[in-house]
């Protein structure tokens, strides 16, 4: 995006603000050191980092829960625990993974980090309550941990009643208060986003030129404020039915359990769009940049997002084709939920026409978009056979379902986070990751959740439960593979996270735009100053002016200018050997003078 | 039929509904293997062929294209549209059952199943059916949702508690095949596994005089009635004036939803089915609905009978004389705007809150009559 910005951090001016160590000398990292400065922080960027760490946190104690799960399923009677605590463990790899990992990940940290740097202004509409929702998401998660380390919870993450009311004798009561909590957090991103990108945008910032990071974020958080009240609803009334007996869902007090299904997915259905809703938000960015094109069908893309978010709301009935839920309405969730398929659809189309006629380049980020990209289509296109009504009584509640949905919230979701991690990594922190073991980590991500999840189809397709601590024999082979798959991919997720943390001490200076990426974001110093731009930026274009054509032309003129220098620089060696055996120099060596610096930030 | 459609991956065929199924999975799975295959393929391919500083013609790039866009928004939709026109005739065709069908009896507990078959003979965890039968199963659980799966059959309902749920099938092939309890139901879930026998006629009925034999659903509820003081209002000639019970099942009857504040007489009738729904609701939450113009003195059963004994009762209820029912035309749509005749073509009598309302007025319960003190419902 072409922008006129007064305070450019790359006219000479400001280069003297560079500190030391290569970065910028203020920024938000270097605002403050105490906790003060943290804890009561109201910059975006600094809560955004708040909500990775704990994030972090929360997404290796759901691992911990999977590791558990899997190791188990070694054996068909169970490798290393009772039925009691695998029930608990895999529901606190799903409690925690959906309510304190997915729903937040993508929104909290690089939409908190970033929506105020792309949309060119210097905070969120609301600080306080930016910071309010960390500490309501920190304080249930303490709750959620805190019960389910002393007792845990056996319901699995979709507390169905009246097991979860009336049968269940763990801290089922505490984790969702736990879950509750974390939903407030969600609806107050979700309002401080939709008021910052109507009120906050730059100036000449039209809806058209967003970015379509900021598009899909938007309609995230129109999910997130519609849905989640209905989920707070449902919760609270699960606690009121198990504290004081008032039947809302169990028979025996007069309620309906079916009916806490139908309010339970009212709010859980649409969370998996706010799940992966944020994820193509990353992809379209990364996509861009790397194939150094506009996205093909910009406004198709955008409407998609919107399409996504109305249409999530009125499928939720797909979940409950095997109740008693009436064939009608049956009919036509199934048929809104064929029909949901169509914009995710649209949008993996159009990311791979983007490719046509780009000059591409396969870093870290566009590995893993690309693996998003087909993996996610596995995802969305195994949904047809949940969506259709007569194959789902066969697959409903099978390790087809399992393998479905995690090929949209890890091969989807979760991949984009990690390219949208590596993607901003030198933005957020001002240093580069290690590239190399980059693209290693997003190979091993790939094959290892392949291997986790494919043989899952194969399973539920033969019929193997889900939720099952024991299982009958012939589905060992199925679970073998599988268990191999997720070791593979624990490496995967264990890899960046250690190269990250190195790279903050030890990775290259990245300059404002390392990846000469067009958005606003790249246009501050990396890591950007508390306020982000010392003025404000006034908008031109639309947000994706890169040119293929021409880029490949700077990288030619590059190429040749490289192969140069090679040459002089053999030039000079055999002239330094003929110098060494006492040869006398002939003429002096060509001056090198404009040797171009390796992957040098060139400015916008 | 069964061996024509075999996926390498797909468990066996055993019910007459399995091979279509199968066939649909299988276009399912052809339709995602071709597009995920598309997607994989055009992304290397692109990501290779445009890779940065290989020598290719980049000139002029579409943007954006409404036609093409408009192409691969169509062709989905139609793909989508035809798996679900598919998908969802095969789904309520296969809802459909046949008449013949012989119904057992299904009790879902924390962790186990309780199978009976017609005559009385129950087993745990094993259901032995003969081929070719169209077999009913009525479920309904004790406790939790559970579920009832079983792979062979490619069906699965669940079995919800306070909740009738019916599932059908014709088994094709003798063998023994998987049951599976598909709904997360506690600590013991994935021990509550079973056997479904399917068997050859003869043998079925050997199989079916011999074990654990218990008084039929019906037998044992019709028990139940007498035992549990039902008969003592609800028979002919009993001296509470109760509502008659024979051929309920089915019918539309007149109820009034009871409002807080409202005397009874006020409230306006209306006509529902008495399904299973009512039947069971009528006997564990009889303040809920009243049948008309009776008074709200039916205690709870609630606390009284498990689960498995309302479902007895229900069973007997069923079955009792649908010929002794009043033989009249029953009017066919659901308006409340009953008349006293209507009222007596549906319970044999005009209550007493409704007398003198003219036809037509009966959904209003005229404020001036006194309520029926006598009588007591449903």
């Amino acid at each position: 995006m072409s922008a006129i910005t007064a305070g450019d951090p790359l006219i000479p001016g400001r280069r003297s603000a560079t500190g030391e160590d290569g970065l910028p000398r203020e920024n938000y990292l270097n605002a403050g050191y105490d906790l003060k400065s943290w804890f009561f922080t109201l910059d975006h960027k600094r809560i955004a980092i708040l909500y990775l760490i704990s994030l972090t946190v929360m997404f290796a104690i759901g691992g911990f829960g999977a590791m558990v799960v899997r190791l188990n399923l070694l054996t068909p009677n169970g490798l290393i625990v009772r039925p009691q605590t695998y029930n608990r463990m895999f529901s606190m790899h799903g409690v925690v993974m959906v309510f304190f990992f997915l729903v937040p990940s993508i929104p909290a940290v690089l939409g908190n980090f970033l929506l105020p740097l792309m949309l060119g202004t210097r905070d969120l509409a609301f600080p306080k309550l930016n910071l309010l929702s960390w500490y309501l998401y920190v304080v249930g998660a303490l709750i959620a941990i805190i019960a389910m380390i002393f007792g845990g919870v056996d319901t699995g993450w979709t507390f169905y009643a009246p097991l979860s009311t009336q049968y269940s004798y763990d801290n089922v009561s505490l984790v969702i208060a736990g879950a509750f909590l974390a939903g407030f957090s969600s609806i107050l991103t979700g309002l401080n986003f939709i008021v910052t990108v109507h009120k906050m945008r730059a100036p000449g910032l039209t809806w058209f030129r967003l970015p379509l990071f900021i598009w899909s974020i938007y309609a995230t958080s129109l999910i997130q404020v519609l849905a989640t009240p209905v989920l707070a609803i449902t919760l609270l009334a699960l606690v009121v039915e198990r504290v004081f007996h008032v039947g809302f869902f169990d028979p025996k007090l007069g309620g309906d359990p079916v009916l806490m299904q139908h309010m339970f997915w009212f709010y859980s259905h649409p969370a998996v769009y706010i799940m992966i809703l944020p994820g193509m938000a990353v992809i379209s960015e990364i996509v861009a940049c790397f194939s150094r094109k506009p996205i093909f069908g910009y406004k198709f893309v955008a409407f998609a997002s919107l399409g996504i978010a109305v249409i999530s709301f009125l499928v939720w009935g797909h979940h409950m084709f095997t109740t008693s839920q009436s064939p009608f309405a049956a009919t036509v969730f199934s048929f809104l939920s064929f029909i949901v398929a169509i914009p995710s659809a649209i949008k993996v189309f159009n990311w791979t026409a983007t490719l046509h006629k780009g000059s591409i380049q396969l870093t870290t980020p566009m590995l893993y978009a690309l693996s998003f990209i087909g993996l996610f289509t596995i995802g969305g296109l195994t949904g047809l056979h949940l969506a259709s009504m007569a194959a789902d009584v066969h697959l409903q509640d099978t390790y087809f379902v399992v393998a479905h949905f995690h090929y949209v919230m890890v091969g989807g979701a979760m991949t984009a986070f990690l390219g949208g991690m590596h993607f901003w990594w030198p933005k957020i922190f001002g240093r580069m990751y290690p590239e190399s073991w980059g693209k290693a980590s997003a190979i091993i991500v790939f094959v290892g959740f392949n291997l986790t999840f494919f043989p899952q189809f194969i399973m539920g397709i033969e019929g193997m439960p889900r939720r099952y601590a024991t299982y009958a024999e012939e589905f060992q082979l199925w679970h073998i593979l599988s268990t191999a798959g997720a070791s593979i991919m624990g490496l995967g997720f264990a890899l960046p996270f250690t190269y990250l943390l190195w790279s903050l001490k030890k990775g290259p200076i990245a300059g404002p735009n390392p990846f000469r990426a067009t958005g606003l974001e790249w246009q501050c110093p990396s890591p950007p100053p508390t306020l982000n731009f010392e003025k404000i930026p006034i908008v031109t274009t639309g947000p994706y002016a890169y040119s293929a054509e021409g880029d490949e032309l700077e990288h030619a003129e590059e190429q040749a200018q490289r192969a140069q220098l090679e040459l002089e620089l053999t030039r000079l060696q055999i002239a330094g050997d003929r110098v060494a055996e006492g040869v006398p120099l002939a003429t002096p060596g060509p001056a090198i003078s404009a040797v171009p610096e390796e992957d040098s930030p060139r400015g916008v | 039929m069964q061996t024509f459609a075999k996926f390498p991956f797909l468990p066996p065929q055993a019910s007459s509904g399995a091979a279509e199924i199968d066939y649909l999975l299988i276009a399912l799975n052809a339709v995602a293997i071709f597009f995920s295959a598309g997607i994989f393929v055009a992304l290397i391919w692109l990501a290779v062929y445009y890779r940065q500083g290989n020598k290719v013609n980049r000139a002029n790039p579409v943007l954006h294209s409404t036609s093409i866009e408009v192409i691969w928004t169509v062709i989905p939709l139609l793909i989508c549209l035809g798996l679900f026109a598919w998908a969802t005739a095969l789904f309520l065709n296969q809802r459909r059952i046949p008449a013949n069908a012989m119904e057992i009896h299904v009790v879902g507990k924390q962790w186990m199943w309780k199978l009976q078959q017609p005559n009385g003979r129950w087993e745990m965890n094993q259901l032995h059916v003969p081929v070719g039968q169209p077999i009913r199963l009525a479920m309904t659980s004790e406790d939790v949702i559970h579920s009832f799966f079983v792979p062979a059959f490619r069906l699965k309902t669940d079995v919800i508690p306070g909740q009738f749920t019916y599932l059908w099938f014709k088994p094709t092939r003798p063998g023994t095949y998987h049951l599976f309890c598909a709904e997360f139901c506690g600590t013991e879930h994935s021990k509550m596994r079973g056997k479904v026998i399917v068997m050859e006629r003869t043998a079925y009925q050997k199989w079916l005089n011999e074990g654990n034999q218990a008084e039929a659903a019906v037998q044992v509820g019709a028990g139940l009635f007498q035992k549990h003081g039902c008969s003592g209002c609800h028979n002919p000639g009993s001296s509470v004036r109760a509502p008659m019970l024979a051929g309920i099942f089915g019918r539309q009857v007149p109820i009034q939803i009871p409002k807080q504040g409202t005397p009874l007489s006020q409230i306006k009738a209306e006509t529902i089915t008495a399904d299973n729904r009512y039947l069971y609701d009528s006997i564990v939450l009889p303040e809920k609905e009243i049948a008309a113009g009776y008074r709200a003195i039916m205690p709870t059963y609630r606390n009284r009978l498990t689960n498995e004994e309302v479902f007895q009762l229900v069973a007997y209820l069923r079955s009792m004389g649908r010929a002794d029912a009043p033989k009249t035309n029953l009017r066919q749509d659901n308006t409340n705007t009953l008349g006293a005749s209507d009222y007596e073509a549906r319970v044999g009598f005009i209550p007493e809150n409704i007398k003198g309302n003219g036809v037509g007025g009966g959904g209003r319960a005229g404020s001036n009559v006194a309520p029926a003190n006598e009588r007591t419902g449903p």
